[in-house]
């Protein structure tokens, strides 16, 4: 079967397809999970928030509840439709450990199943190694891919009822899957954050070398690749990628305007700059440029083998990145970009006054530039062609 | 010259602060009219979370705030929101709370009181160190190899079920050419997930011991190294690098209570003979002390030096004297001690050079260990009455060394706690009650009978208690021994 990834209008005939009308109902369920991942999305946002501004953690902050409570909607709707599909023994499934159920609820549990492992592995990581003090450590990194399985699980649940739709409500059901997909763009940016994000961290600093295009291409081609794949082409639609780039800017810079007008202190010392309100996660990624790239190439070369539109969509991802971020990364070192407008001095409570002025010292590219740049290229092919793989499962997943 | 060269490593990496083995702090002071007792029980990780306790001993405290600050330093600027202690139901004296101490280093906690007669604040300086990391093991370790043993399983089924199936049309047949070609790709699917999984154990492996290496290696405590080198009675002893690694504020020493470096000596096994020396610098970081006459044996030595951040150290080194040193008399603060071989549980009462004695007011019952006590003592002369005669002994009324049996644990504690008098007065500089007199215990006129120090054992065994104060011009040592139980 060829790759049906950018492909326009693509119809999908499978020999020995039997097509019956009655379908596993994942109405409430996929509401459900959605809602989840809407919780993780916002409760990633907020926790880092809550870290950089009041800083005390437990189990039950807010942001962590709303964390949380993505694993339990997705494993409560998914669980659902795995239970229902199993005592009816629905052929309208696939077959997992004896289970039945769509492909999508069970890659949800086993996000949700992920998400519930890091619980005790995280609290006996703080009593081994200290309260966390960084985005990325085992137990960070274990409930993250939870978290992104989910997502992932309920977008082929959409997927499969997407390619089973008609009409207006396929139409629906595409505009719900590009929105899921901006909330996992907004969680990959939260991941990435220590690496890539602009004030209170100090990602701007480091966009003019090699090692912030790494971190960028492992975090984003896979996505946007994959949500370009499997979107574009249908119903007309041609800028998948871009307008969910688009769309998590905007969101991100209307946090970055409002979050501030919430009232918070520091509830942990030591406090190096004293601060009134939560801090915002920094300007956004200029990403809407990358994204646009992987439209219009994948749009140009939908026909090719999928080596070739692998390592175009990886070169042109990384091209697009470093034409829009090297200029951001200048002006946002710069005096100028110290306003509410790009916030680049909206420090966190941890942040020394000594060290204000590294924010506007910007890292000149070393020797080796051009090797670091190879490997943030070879990370982006390899997202790109895992995105394909993803955008293709998408785009055919049935059940 | 008999040169003998001792050892350069430290014996006691597990010491944390002033004390080894000992790092809770214990604290009594004033609070503008309220008196009270304050211990603070700093986390094995940092960061973490150490537990405080507040005791009222005055009459109308009505609550109590808690906030942890930086000693020194920027940080030590801007507080964060305070906490509210909670009042014991069953002792309304008693208030608790717990606190987030995030770095290494040298701290404070705020006590602020309200009550009867207003509102009233003291400072209790805290030096944080990790004291160690914790290996993956038990019940917790079977759990967590299930769960992920289950996710892999399950991975690698899902693969298969996507491969195989997650295409077809619902309803499709399951069966002919194509089905069990579909059937054959999710095996080979599976395979692949199996290998992935088997790959990301691998590699998350990899990067647990990495993780669990930089935080042993960068933020665990381990109390410098002390060199000691002996040429007769000449001791020269040179400090290492500071114990926290980093920390670039850990530079240079506070003298405490006039002397840069106090060395307890303490003849091991028995415990029988004591020494607290002041060694005096050269060049830094290497200080020198003449012995005084010492019978032979293996001594254990406790380095105590403070550095200019507030952050106490205490480095542990061990001397073998097989012909004893005929050394030097004694002189300045440098005093000298014996105590019985024997261990003496029972005895509660110790005899003073003149005849005189120092009474251990021991309250009923067994000695709990963590549980913050007042080890109250009464110096009486020769016909049973309080002694008139006590004076200041290096600026303090007394000084006590908490000791178990194995030398496992060192502690250090003057009337005012277990803090150090360096980080005392710094605290006491942040609230603007500098005097002349800061880290001095100073008691106008003449000095009560009566010593006590706020100590609690860390764990339980056997100790020996050794309190140094001076009368008519003598510096007196008087050792008791404790059995402590859970």
């Amino acid at each position: 079967m060829p790759s049906l990834a950018f492909m326009p209008d693509a119809t999908i005939t499978l020999p020995g397809a039997i097509v019956r009308e009655e379908t596993v109902a994942v109405a409430w369920p996929l509401w459900l999970a959605s809602l989840g991942l809407v919780c993780a999305a916002a409760g990633l946002y907020w926790d880092v928030s809550w870290h950089l501004s009041i800083g005390r953690d437990t189990f039950w902050t807010p942001a962590h509840v709303l964390i949380q409570l993505c694993g339990v909607f997705a494993g409560v709707g998914c669980g659902a439709l795995i239970v229902t599909a199993t005592l009816r023994k629905r052929d309208d499934a696939v077959r997992v450990l004896g289970l039945r159920g769509p492909l999508g609820a069970f890659v949800a549990c086993w996000g949700g199943a992920a998400m519930a492992t890091s619980a005790p592995f995280d609290d006996w990581w703080h009593n081994a190694y200290g309260l966390d003090v960084k985005v990325l450590s085992p137990p960070h990194v274990l409930l993250a891919s939870g978290v992104v399985v989910v997502g992932a699980g309920v977008l082929l649940l959409i997927a499969a009822e997407t390619n089973r739709a008609t009409g207006a409500s396929r139409e629906r059901l595409e505009q719900h899957l590009l929105g899921l997909g901006t909330l996992l763009l907004s969680m990959m940016a939260v991941f990435s954050i220590e690496h890539t994000g602009t004030t209170p961290f100090a990602g701007a600093r480091f966009m003019h070398t090699p090692q912030f295009y790494s971190v960028l291409c492992v975090a984003f081609p896979w996505l946007l690749v994959a949500l370009a794949a499997s979107s574009n082409g249908r119903s007309g639609r041609r800028f998948a990628a871009t307008s969910v780039a688009a769309l998590w800017m905007a969101l991100w810079t209307g946090a970055l305007w409002l979050v501030p007008l919430v009232r918070a202190e520091p509830k942990l010392g030591p406090v190096y700059t004293p601060i009134t309100h939560l801090v915002p996660l920094g300007f956004p990624l200029l990403l809407v440029a990358p994204a646009l790239a992987v439209d219009l190439l994948g749009a140009r070369l939908f026909a090719r083998g999928f080596a070739v539109r692998a390592v175009a969509l990886g070169a042109g991802f990384l091209a697009a990145a470093l034409l829009a971020q090297w200029p951001l990364g200048s002006l946002l070192t710069t005096r100028a970009a110290s306003g509410w407008v790009f916030g680049a001095s909206n420090y966190s409570y941890l942040t020394r006054p000594a060290d204000y002025h590294r924010f506007h010292e910007l890292v000149a590219p070393a020797p080796g530039f051009w090797r670091g740049m190879l490997l943030a290229l070879a990370f982006s092919i390899v997202g790109s062609a895992a995105g394909l793989g993803l955008g293709d499962l998408l785009r055919r997943v049935r059940r | 010259m008999k040169r003998a060269l001792i050892a350069l490593l430290c014996l006691a990496a597990s010491a944390a602060g002033a004390h080894v083995g000992s790092p809770d702090v214990f604290f009594e002071g004033t609070a503008g009219p309220y008196r009270l007792l304050v211990a603070v029980r700093t986390p094995p990780m940092i960061p973490g979370v150490a537990d405080v306790e507040v005791r009222c001993a005055s009459d109308g405290c009505a609550s109590v705030r808690v906030v942890p600050l930086r000693l020194t330093g920027p940080g030590s600027q801007a507080a964060p929101a305070a906490d509210e202690a909670s009042r014991s139901p069953q002792d309304p004296q008693l208030f608790t709370a717990s606190l987030w101490l995030m770095e290494n280093g040298s701290w404070q906690v705020r006590v602020h009181v309200e009550g009867a007669s207003g509102p009233a604040e003291l400072s209790v300086p805290v030096p944080a160190a990790a004291r160690r990391t914790l290996r993956l093991h038990g019940a917790l370790a079977v759990l967590l190899s299930v769960l992920l043993c289950a996710l892999a399983v399950g991975f690698v089924a899902i693969a298969g079920a996507a491969t195989r199936e997650a295409m077809l049309e619902p309803g499709a047949v399951r069966s002919g050419v194509e089905h069990d070609r579909r059937v054959r790709r999710g095996r080979i699917a599976m395979a692949f997930a199996a290998c992935a999984m088997a790959l990301l154990a691998a590699l998350g492996n990899h990067w647990w011991n990495v993780e669990a290496a930089r935080r042993e290696g960068q933020v665990v405590y381990k109390s410098p190294a002390l060199g000691v080198l002996r040429e007769g009675d000449k001791l020269t002893l040179t400090i290492g690098e500071p114990g926290l690694p980093g920390l670039e504020d850990l530079q240079g020493l506070l003298p405490d209570h006039g002397h840069l470096m106090h060395l307890i000596v303490l003849r091991e096994p028995a415990l029988d003979r004591v020494f607290h020396l002041h060694p005096e610098e050269q060049t830094a970081p290497t200080f020198v002390q003449f012995l005084p006459p010492m019978p032979p044996g293996r001594y254990r030595l406790f380095a105590e030096i403070v550095r200019s951040s507030g952050f106490p150290e205490t480095m542990v080194q061990e001397l073998d004297l097989p012909e004893g040193v005929r050394g030097s008399a004694l002189g300045g603060d440098d005093a000298a001690g014996t105590a019985p071989a024997a261990r003496e549980p029972e005895r509660v009462s110790a005899t003073l050079h003149d005849g005189g004695r120092l009474v251990w007011l021991r309250p009923p019952g067994p000695l709990t260990a963590r549980a913050l006590t007042l080890f109250r003592f009464r110096a009486e002369d020769l016909g049973g009455a309080p002694a008139g005669d006590l004076q200041l002994y290096l600026g303090m009324t007394g000084h006590a060394l908490f000791l178990k049996s194995d030398l496992s644990v060192f502690a250090h504690v003057h009337p005012d706690g277990s803090v150090a008098m360096p980080a005392l007065t710094l605290a006491r500089a942040g609230l603007g009650q500098a005097d002349p007199h800061a880290g001095h215990h100073m008691p106008a006129g003449k000095l009560p009978a009566e010593l006590s120090f706020p100590y609690g054992f860390p764990s339980p065994g056997e100790y020996r208690i050794f309190v140094q104060f001076k009368r008519a011009g003598v510096v007196e040592t008087a050792s008791f021994d404790a059995t402590v139980v859970l």
